[in-house]
């Protein structure tokens, strides 16, 4: 085939795999819109059925743009910060729908659609959705795996900030007297509230294992497994952090406000970890190897 | 109940090691000391870490330097109060592995009175209530710990402070890897041509341990000095060394929508081990090569090539240019501003790959310019195509490369990689296999009927656990 043919037809890729993130921007801010619905109104099934449906188009959307980067890229879709941003929601919301597949909660469903729907809009207004060649350093078999683990431990981070959010808008609810319970009641709230430790829980290791790798990956490019970069700071920061979460869980006079007050910052510090390092880079002029560019 | 008696008695009176232990245990201890270590790391992650005086000073001044540097805020983590924070956080690790390492971490389970916690449960009236308990979880796969005094104590899963026990040793491990790397391991860089050839040592008395040897032996009391012999003779180390010769040096480029990317660069390499063995090896970014101990990185690539300047066919003028460093000519006005030499082959995506004609992009500012002016781009400096500049026409000659490699020697590195994986496989089985533990206390009632208080414990995220207690109180209510 024609090298021009081919240059066309990679251009044309681009241009779908970038119509399918604006279609799954859509779709979020459907579920956005449905999700409030359902706040107002718990009780109606169509708000309850309409949210999860936009939220599962927004995911099948983002699944073909993650795919047709894959396929155009040739390699895993997470170089730039478009890219990043646009696997950070997707990771986010394929763990959101499988827990409330198996809690039947859909509270939750609203601030991950605010999250997800605000990354994918970051990305298709402040990023260059360009496929750029792959440098040297991240030519590596740790580049999938490092990546990639650590963007699912932020996933199932974002889950479970967005079930304590819920935890706690439900228990002041009830303080100021609302009826509303979206499928919550003082017998199963504690139950749902656990889910924060257990997601908390399941995604730790896998934040673990994102530092881990990425000091071994280090070591193996630069020989230097830390060098005490921001981003390496903030990621060990933010497992500090989880891991105080963790620990407050053990004692049961922790495990409300404390432990509630704990996970918020420590998704506050994975936010920052993920994007607000490059933004302090620039602010405090501090070089650092892991920005985005 | 003697026994029940001893038990408590002990936990009355704990001796020294115990009382060490229980103060290193604390939980409290272990938050405080996460929170100040985040909040720490929090500070020193908006100082740029470890750069040279002149670095801060051109950018903040010499007063907020001097102040920021007083503070230890410019290298806050090789810091005492940081390596502190690291010795107390080990001590901690250290004395939780202990504990768990002797039983002690399922505080209240097994203990002669239950906790005010624990949930009442109605038994059975019956011959022996505790054998029957154990018998019930027996039943439902509980491995019995201990059945006596009335109290039984029983597990199903993975031994729980044993996975803790793993994790927690292993983060103790790696700050023993850390403390190695920070005493033995050493590192530097070597630049080659090809065909050059360098010998670089195995041993170095740069490391941490000769500097504090170094201290130590002229440490004195009165005229004692009792580590005089330290560090030891050097002079044997002569001759253990590593031979490199820089066979060729490859660079590619990849050119996506008309700008050049690096794509790769290689050194093909032939090195001579201190032992004799001798290696060929292609090192590049990713894939370095090891050899006596010591480990070479590709870490980046000098540059040269002769300015060339020629008016009407005839040259007039010729400097030695370098990639990234500006230069000046007599017979063109202004700096000129070279980039990175591009030379070795072009990949391009649906072509096949072409060598690239050597050229660097090149950029110019005018003499009067004013300071922070923006150098503006005037064409490519080529061995082809000569760029043409105030009458005369600039060309470049003779472009070369050298690689650069680091080289590193780190003790302590296989100890991390021992401690990432027992720490990982620790938290795996912590997290992802489910792990219970009971205990079950059974008194006589005062109707004679016995009452049972469970507490009941689960670890992992798989499983229910206030269903399989439900199911258990069931199981242990349940008349027959």
């Amino acid at each position: 085939m024609d090298p021009q043919a081919l240059v066309n037809r990679d251009a044309l890729i681009l241009n779908v795999e970038h119509g399918f993130l604006w279609a799954s921007f859509a779709a979020y801010c459907l579920a956005v819109l449905f999700y409030s619905l359902h706040l107002i109104a718990p009780g109606v099934r169509g708000f309850r059925v309409r949210s999860t449906v936009a939220l599962v188009g927004a995911a099948v959307f983002q699944t073909m743009t993650v795919v047709l980067r894959a396929v155009l890229a040739g390699r895993p879709p997470f170089q730039t910060l478009y890219e990043s941003l646009a696997w950070f929601s997707w990771s986010a919301v394929v763990a959101y729908l499988v827990i409330e597949w198996r809690r039947h909660v859909r509270l939750p469903g609203f601030f991950v659609s605010l999250v997800c729907g605000g990354a994918v809009l970051y990305a298709l207004l402040g990023q260059s959705p360009e496929v750029k060649p792959l440098f040297p350093a991240l030519q590596s078999p740790w580049f999938f795996w490092h990546v990639a683990i650590a963007f699912a431990s932020y996933a199932v981070f974002v889950v479970a900030f967005a079930v304590e959010i819920s935890y706690l808008k439900q228990l002041l609810w009830w303080k100021i007297g609302w009826t509303r319970d979206y499928g919550l009641t003082r017998e199963n709230i504690g139950r749902f509230h656990r889910s924060v430790h257990q997601l908390v829980l399941f995604g730790f290791p896998m934040l673990t294992f994102g530092i881990m790798s990425g000091a071994a990956w280090a070591n193996e490019a630069w020989g230097v497994y830390w060098q005490w970069d921001p981003k390496e700071t903030w990621s060990l920061i933010t497992w500090f952090v989880f891991a105080l979460y963790l620990h407050t869980r053990v004692r049961p006079s922790w495990r409300g406000a404390p432990s509630s007050v704990i996970m918020i910052i420590a998704f506050l510090c994975m936010v920052t970890t993920f994007l607000g390092v490059t933004w302090l880079a620039k602010l405090f002029g501090i070089p650092s190897l892991h920005t985005y560019g | 109940m003697m026994d029940t008696q001893a038990r408590a008695g002990a936990h009355a009176r704990p001796g020294p090691l115990k009382l060490f232990l229980l103060e290193f245990t604390k939980l409290r201890l272990t938050v405080w000391l996460l929170i100040v270590m985040a909040v720490t790391m929090v500070v020193g992650s908006v100082f740029p870490q470890g750069y040279d005086a002149a670095m801060y000073v051109e950018s903040w001044g010499e007063a907020r330097h001097a102040a920021l540097a007083r503070w230890g805020l410019l290298n806050l983590f090789h810091t005492k109060y940081f390596l502190i924070l690291g010795a107390l956080l080990f001590v901690n690790l250290l004395a939780c592995s202990v504990v768990r390492w002797l039983g002690r971490g399922g505080a209240g389970l097994g203990h002669a009175e239950p906790p005010s916690h624990a949930k009442p449960v109605r038994l059975p009236a019956c011959a022996d209530p505790a054998g029957r308990a154990a018998g019930v979880l027996a039943g439902r796969g509980y491995k019995i710990l201990s059945s006596s005094g009335g109290v039984v104590v029983a597990r199903r899963g993975p031994w729980p402070e044993g996975v803790s026990l793993l994790y927690h040793l292993a983060l103790a491990l790696a700050l023993v890897g850390f403390i190695l790397s920070a005493l033995f391991a050493f590192e530097g860089d070597v630049t080659l041509a090809p065909g050059e050839h360098a010998a670089v040592a195995t041993v170095s008395d740069e490391t941490g341990a000769h500097r504090l040897a170094t201290r130590l032996a002229a440490w004195r009391v009165g005229s004692w000095r009792p580590f005089a012999s330290l560090p030891g003779d050097t002079t044997a180390w002569a001759g253990r060394e590593v031979t490199l010769t820089l066979n060729e040096f490859i660079t590619e480029w990849e050119l996506y929508r008309e700008k050049y990317y690096s794509r790769d660069w290689l050194s093909d390499l032939s090195a001579v081990g201190e032992d004799g063995e001798s290696r060929r090896a292609l090192v590049e970014v990713n894939r370095p090569l090891r050899i006596s101990g010591l480990t070479f990185y590709q870490m980046a690539y000098e540059q040269w090539f002769d300015v060339v300047v020629t008016r009407n066919g005839v040259e007039v003028e010729r400097v030695a240019g370098q990639a990234h460093t500006p230069f000046a000519l007599e017979s063109a006005a202004g700096m000129f501003f070279p980039g990175t030499l591009r030379v070795g082959t072009l990949f391009e995506k649906y072509h096949d790959p072409v060598p690239i004609t050597p050229h660097v992009p090149l950029k110019w500012r005018a003499p009067d310019a004013e300071k922070g002016t923006k150098s503006e781009e005037i064409g490519n400096l080529s061995v082809a195509e000569p760029l043409v500049r105030d009458g005369v026409a600039l060309a470049i000659e003779n472009p070369r490369e050298a690689t650069v490699l680091s080289y590193r020697h780190d003790p302590g590195v296989p100890l991390l990689y021992i401690a990432i994986i027992a720490f990982m496989a620790g938290l795996a089985i912590r997290t992802y296999w489910p792990s219970y533990r009971v205990s079950l206390w059974v008194t006589p009632g005062e109707d004679g009927a016995p009452e049972g208080r469970l507490l009941f414990r689960a670890a992992g995220i798989l499983g229910e656990p206030e269903d399989i207690e439900a199911e258990l109180v069931r199981g242990l209510e349940a008349p027959g």
